[in-house]
């Protein structure tokens, strides 16, 4: 009985194993050709505006809640920026500690007429109604053409919103997700997140070349005013808004990319409960997600992407029907392996991971990467406790959609970004 | 995320991961997870390299020596720290001309002398061919190789040897398995050929062994794969042997492990593969007190096909040899006389593709499967039985194997 469950569950692993090796190939293959391709759309634009870029005013939203820690770093972040024509809308969304004492000490400190180092800088207290209200209440008061949406616990790089307007020049372009990389922090929480980050974003460069990216985190993304016109503004009445209007504007065929050069830190879970939390949150906004706009996946509709609905969002499912089988799969390959004393498979496992760190190390725009490459042998123990913290959340996403449960705002300690903003990025 | 939900996730996660432990544990090494605890100690504490195998001085000035066998015993003395046998086992083959009995005569005839010298006694296998091939069994009967098996023993009475100096001998061993030339003989056979041969030994060496070896598993010509073994009685094989006219009956029994991928289960517990009933009931009907056992493990399997190959680590080995010795010492309680022998040679580069050895060199002296080789050699002599070890290092080149001739 044993020896038929071994070979199915080994079939079940070759399977998905193989299904996932066609994914990460493809990934790591077309991955590259980002570059060529965002470079040629730049020159496209350029040649068609005849080196007249039109100037577009830029509206930085940062919704805050209780993020006293981090706030006036943020804003500092974009005050810092090359880019001039920005407005910052600073919305207090009810905090209960001294984010308001903070943000009136700096804009006192800082600015008499509104404006500093040329950006006008708006605040805005209200009574707590959840992030997506306050992300619409500052939409609904912005003047620029663009909405830039930066979270109160991230800064951005000192040519963040340069490179992002660039992307905005071309007009079939409805919005961008920047590149979020997580705050250093030398916890084994923090190295775990930051190596996920580099994988996770690295990947987002090939949905960018299918033009299937369909996640604008709240982090760090922009879009362009008239969306909200068109769709709506933020649904209110979910925890994962950003998801949600990333997967509507999707729907109705916007054109989306993925802004490599345009970098955010932002503060990872410091603790394994909120790192929970926040993979809960992400998992169960995504299921919701999936469900509300079901008909994409494999849908031929002419306004739906096809790489998006017939390979990026299946295999983000088939992923997390692996997940479901992971504490199986893993355990029998370190199993089979120390009783077989054959590692074959499982060195496998390990260089192919070496091979994307390698890749990614080549592509990525921080010689810092390099540094983690040497991490490598140790990722594998790193993921397996993060499979855990993904399979936690997977099982109660799942009970949460059974019983019809919403998810709670997540809240964590917060320690504040290390980074500051005077780096420029270019693109590798 | 509440705690209850973390700890009840988590109790999940868990059982899975250990439900698929468990799977692999039981599918590839015949394990469950209660006996995990055993297995790590058995990794820990009785693998530990035993400082030695025996209290015995070992066999002197081998070390020097180019007769395979010593050679090899010499190994074991060195891997062991002490005496590991007296008892060697070694194959011959049959002639097909009278010189080629005289050549085969003189060699044999060194060699004893050799082994004779340095105290070791022979257990020699007389292997069913020539350089023609597979002996025909029935053209044996006939008494086809008569002379030359006379012209044989001659020889090697005129080069001196003595009864004692030609040990114990073991014709056609094994001749109940189907790749031998059996075409056109019964089981009945065997025993008019055996007692043949041994009648011949007799004639020049009246106080030599003579011994019988028969496999615990028989087979059909036409269901010849290990896994349709049939444990079934070997009387049928003996009826024409003479009460007394052996010293010995052996039993040949070998653990078998499916092929990577195969679905079928295991035999790695000598009460199957090496029931002592077998041995017994032949050495009652054949009025004789002493069994031996002809068996081994091995660390891997089907080593020339990279996708049926099998690995079994030092601990299933040592539970293998376990019982073994379990096997054994049910016989000697019984009051026969029980002695084994350790088939430990690497075959892993012929058609066999077994590798039943225990290290590849003496630089691999301290690894564990080493050690489960010395658990065992103490093992068997603590219960007071008799060992003796099949290990050439490397084939002799002018003696056909058996797994030259086996299927492909």
């Amino acid at each position: 009985m044993n020896t038929e469950l071994f070979i199915i569950f080994r079939t079940l692993i070759f399977i998905f194993a193989t299904l996932m090796l066609v994914k990460y190939y493809v990934f790591m293959v077309i991955g590259p050709f980002y570059t060529v391709k965002e470079s040629l759309r730049e020159l496209k634009i350029t040649k068609q505006q005849k080196g007249k870029p039109k100037r577009l005013v830029i509206s930085v939203i940062i919704p805050a809640r209780d993020e006293e820690v981090g706030i006036v770093k943020t804003v500092q972040s974009v005050i810092a920026n090359t880019y001039s024509d920005v407005e910052i809308i600073i919305v207090n969304d009810g905090s209960k500690d001294r984010t308001d004492e903070r943000v009136r000490e700096f804009m006192q400190r800082e600015t008499s007429d509104g404006y500093v180092n040329g950006k006008h800088l708006v605040y805005f207290y209200k009574e707590n109604a959840g992030k997506g209200a306050a992300l619409n209440y500052g939409i609904e008061r912005a003047t620029g053409e663009i909405i830039m949406t930066i979270d109160a616990d991230s800064v951005v790089a000192k040519d963040a919103l340069t490179n992002m307007a660039v992307y905005f020049q071309d007009d079939r372009i409805s919005a961008v997700v920047g590149n979020v990389k997580v705050s250093k922090n030398e916890t084994v929480i923090g190295l775990i997140q930051r190596l996920e980050y580099m994988f996770g974003f690295y990947f987002k460069r090939t949905h960018a070349v299918l033009g299937a990216e369909y996640i604008f985190g709240g982090a760090c993304a922009a879009f362009r005013k008239s969306i909200f016109d068109t769709l709506g503004l933020f649904d209110v009445h979910i925890k994962t808004e950003d998801i949600e209007m990333s997967m509507r504007i999707r729907f109705n065929g916007h054109v989306c990319t993925y802004a490599e050069n345009v970098i955010c830190y932002t503060e990872g879970a410091s603790t394994v409960a909120s790192l929970l939390n926040q993979r809960l949150r992400w998992k169960k906004g995504r299921f919701d997600t999936f469900l509300k706009y079901r008909s994409l996946f494999w849908s031929s509709h002419k306004d739906h992407n096809k790489a998006l609905a017939f390979f990026i969002l299946p295999y983000t499912l088939l992923s997390e029907a692996q997940l479901f089988f992971e504490p199986i799969g893993i355990t029998l390959l370190l199993s089979y392996s120390y009783i077989s004393g054959d590692y074959i498979s499982l060195t496998f496992g390990v260089m192919f991971i070496f091979v994307i760190y390698l890749i990614n190390a080549i592509f990525h725009h921080e010689g810092m990467t390099l540094k983690l490459l040497l991490l490598f042998p140790f990722s594998w123990p790193l993921f397996y406790f993060l499979v855990w913290v993904e399979y936690l959340a997977l099982l109660q996403s799942f009970r949460m959609l059974l019983k019809g449960d919403e998810i709670e705002w997540q809240r964590w300690d917060r320690t504040g970004v290390q980074e500051l903003p005077y780096t420029n990025t270019t693109l590798s | 995320m509440k705690k209850r939900h973390i700890i009840c996730y988590s109790a999940i996660f868990l059982a899975l991961s250990l439900f698929s432990f468990n799977i692999t544990l039981s599918a590839l090494a015949n394990r469950n997870i209660g006996t995990l605890a055993s297995m790590l100690t058995a990794k820990a504490a009785s693998l530990p390299s035993p400082s030695v195998c025996t209290n015995e001085n070992r066999i002197d000035n081998l070390s020097d020596i180019t007769t395979a066998g010593l050679r090899e015993l010499n190994q074991y003395q060195n891997i062991c720290g002490s005496f590991v046998a007296n008892h060697m086992m070694l194959l011959t083959s049959m002639p097909n001309s009278t010189k080629n009995a005289i050549e085969l005569a003189d060699s044999m005839a060194a060699t004893l002398k050799t082994y004779s010298e340095y105290g070791v006694s022979p257990i020699v296998m007389v292997e069913p061919v020539t350089s023609w091939g597979l002996v025909d069994f029935s053209e044996y009967e006939s008494g086809f190789y008569d002379d030359w098996i006379s012209a044989y023993f001659k020889e090697l009475k005129l080069q001196g040897l003595t009864d004692s100096q030609m040990g114990t001998w073991v014709p056609f061993p094994e001749a109940n398995l189907p790749y031998w030339n059996t075409a056109n003989t019964t089981a009945s056979d065997f025993g008019v050929i055996v007692s043949k041969y041994l009648e011949a030994l007799e004639g020049y060496f009246p106080n030599a062994q003579g011994s019988i070896l028969l496999s615990s598993a028989t087979y059909t010509d036409t269901n010849f794969s290990w896994q349709n073994e049939n444990y079934a009685s070997l009387l049928p094989y003996i009826t024409n042997i003479e009460p007394g006219l052996v010293d010995s009956v052996g039993l040949q029994g070998f653990p078998w492990m499916p092929p990577e991928g195969s679905t079928a289960a295991p035999i790695t517990n000598a009460n199957t593969f090496l029931n002592i009933k077998q041995a017994t009931s032949m050495a009652d009907a054949l009025k004789t007190k002493e069994i031996w056992f002809n068996t081994g493990t091995f660390s891997t399997a089907y080593a020339q096909s990279p996708n049926s190959i099998v690995f079994v680590d030092a601990s299933t080995r040592l539970q293998i040899l376990d019982s073994i010795i379990s096997e054994a010492s049910i016989a000697k309680s019984k009051g026969y006389d029980v002695s084994i022998n350790l088939f430990a040679q690497d075959q892993s580069n012929t058609k066999e593709a077994i590798d039943w050895s225990y290290w590849h060199s003496e630089a691999d002296e301290s690894n564990i499967q080493a050690d489960a080789m010395k658990s065992f050699i103490q093992g068997v002599y603590s219960h007071g039985i008799q060992l003796s070890i099949f290990d050439n290092g490397e084939q002799a080149s002018n003696i056909p194997l058996i797994q030259d001739y086996m299927p492909e």
